[in-house]
C-alpha cells in the first residue's frame, strides 16, 4: 500500500508530527494517526475538526485525502478551536482577528504589520511574541498549538528583533 | 565489521526524520547535505540578494548532541573546507554579528544557541532567552535562528559582493 507523508499539528503537542496514511486514504484516517501521537481530540460535545494550512473551511473527515486536497507532505491541523481570537499589541495599541486554527504565526505576523501600518523594512525587524512570557513561536508553526480549548484566544506583542552582542 | 553508531549519532538521525526538521526540508528552509560523526553540513536557505547564494552551508559539530549544545561555522560544500570570509553572509546590524570574523577566526557563530559562544557570555541567559539551546528539542532551533537572520530585512548578501 502506497502512503504519503503528512506534517501535522494540533491542540496539545507542542512540535510539527509526520505522519504517515495511505494514499488512497481518507481524513479520518490522518485523525487516527494524530491520535496515536497525542493530538488532543474532541469527543461528541465538542469535536476536533482538521483544517488545511491557513485554510478558513474544516476538511469533511469522510472525505478521501485527494477530494480534501491533502497532498503528500501538505501541512494540516487538528483542533477544538473552530476560530481563535488573536489580538497583537504594539505601541500602545491593540489590533485583533479571528483566524482558523491552522494559520501560521507568519500569516497572523502579516496581518499585524498592516495593521500597524509598519513600513517593509521594520516589519522585518519585528517578531511575535505571547504576551506576558519570552516565547517567540516559529513562523510555521499553527496558532492552534499555542491555545487549549475551551480558552480559543491568544495575544502577541510585536517586539523588535535584538542584535546579539557583548 | 563496522561501528555501530554513537547514542549522539542516533538521537541526530533520529529528529532528522522527524516532523520539525522534514518541514523545513519540505518548505525549502534547508536540507541536510552529508554526516560524518560528530560533523553535519546542513544548508539553509537565503533570501534572494544580488550575487547572494540561494542557501548557505554551515557544519556543525554535534558531539553530545543534543545534551550539549551544537557549534558550527559557514562552509563551502563543494570544496569541503571553511568558507572564505569575502563569501559569508553580511548585513547592516545582526547579521555580520551572528557571522562575525573577528571572533574565534569565524570558527563558530555569534549566537546564544552556539556552545562556543555562549561561553562567557551568561549575559545572553537573560537577555536572549529565546535563542538559548534548549536539549530536550533538536538541531531546528539552531537552524530556524539562522534562516531567521538569512531571511531578514538586515541580510544583505555575501560579504564581498
Amino acid at each position: 500500500m502506497e502512503r504519503i507523508e503528512i506534517f501535522l499539528q494540533g491542540e496539545g503537542v507542542k512540535d510539527i508530527i509526520l505522519v504517515h496514511v495511505p494514499k488512497d486514504g481518507n481524513v479520518r484516517d490522518i485523525l487516527n494517526a494524530a491520535k496515536e501521537h497525542g493530538v488532543t481530540l474532541g469527543g461528541d460535545g465538542d469535536p476536533s475538526a482538521i483544517y488545511i494550512e491557513d485554510a478558513e473551511e474544516v476538511v469533511d473527515p469522510n472525505a478521501s485525502l485527494e477530494e480534501a486536497g491533502i497532498r503528500h507532505r501538505g501541512h494540516v491541523h487538528i483542533h477544538r478551536c473552530h476560530r481563535i481570537n488573536v489580538s497583537v499589541n504594539f505601541n500602545a495599541r491593540t489590533e485583533t482577528k479571528v483566524f482558523p486554527p491552522s494559520a501560521t504565526v507568519g500569516r497572523v505576523k502579516k496581518w499585524a504589520v498592516k495593521a500597524f501600518d509598519m513600513s517593509e523594512k521594520d516589519a522585518a525587524e519585528h517578531i511575535l511574541q505571547i504576551t506576558g512570557s519570552g516565547a517567540r513561536p516559529d513562523e510555521d508553526i499553527h496558532i492552534g498549538t499555542l491555545v487549549t480549548h475551551p480558552v480559543c484566544r491568544i495575544s502577541f506583542d510585536l517586539v523588535p528583533k535584538v542584535r546579539v552582542e557583548g | 565489521m563496522s561501528e555501530s553508531p554513537k547514542p549522539d549519532e542516533r538521537v541526530f538521525f533520529d529528529h532528522i526524520g522527524r516532523g520539525p526538521f522534514q518541514s523545513g526540508v519540505a518548505r525549502e528552509r534547508w536540507r541536510l547535505i552529508s554526516v560524518e560523526w560528530p560533523y553535519a553540513v546542513i544548508s539553509v536557505s537565503a533570501a534572494p540578494r544580488p550575487n547572494g547564494p540561494k542557501e548557505y552551508a554551515l557544519r556543525f559539530n554535534l558531539t553530545n548532541y543534543p545534551q550539549l549544545a551544537p557549534t558550527a561555522r559557514p562552509w563551502d560544500a563543494e570544496r569541503n573546507s571553511p568558507l572564505e570570509d569575502a563569501k559569508r553572509p553580511h548585513g547592516t546590524s545582526r547579521v555580520p554579528m551572528a557571522f562575525r570574523t573577528n571572533w574565534k577566526n569565524g570558527t563558530a557563530l555569534y549566537l546564544p544557541c552556539d556552545r562556543e559562544a555562549i561561553e562567557g557570555h551568561d549575559v545572553w541567559r537573560t537577555k536572549h532567552p529565546s535563542h538559548l539551546w534548549k536539549p530536550n528539542e533538536d538541531i531546528t532551533q539552531y537552524l530556524r535562528i539562522v534562516h531567521e537572520l538569512l531571511n531578514s530585512g538586515d541580510y544583505t548578501g555575501p560579504r564581498g559582493s
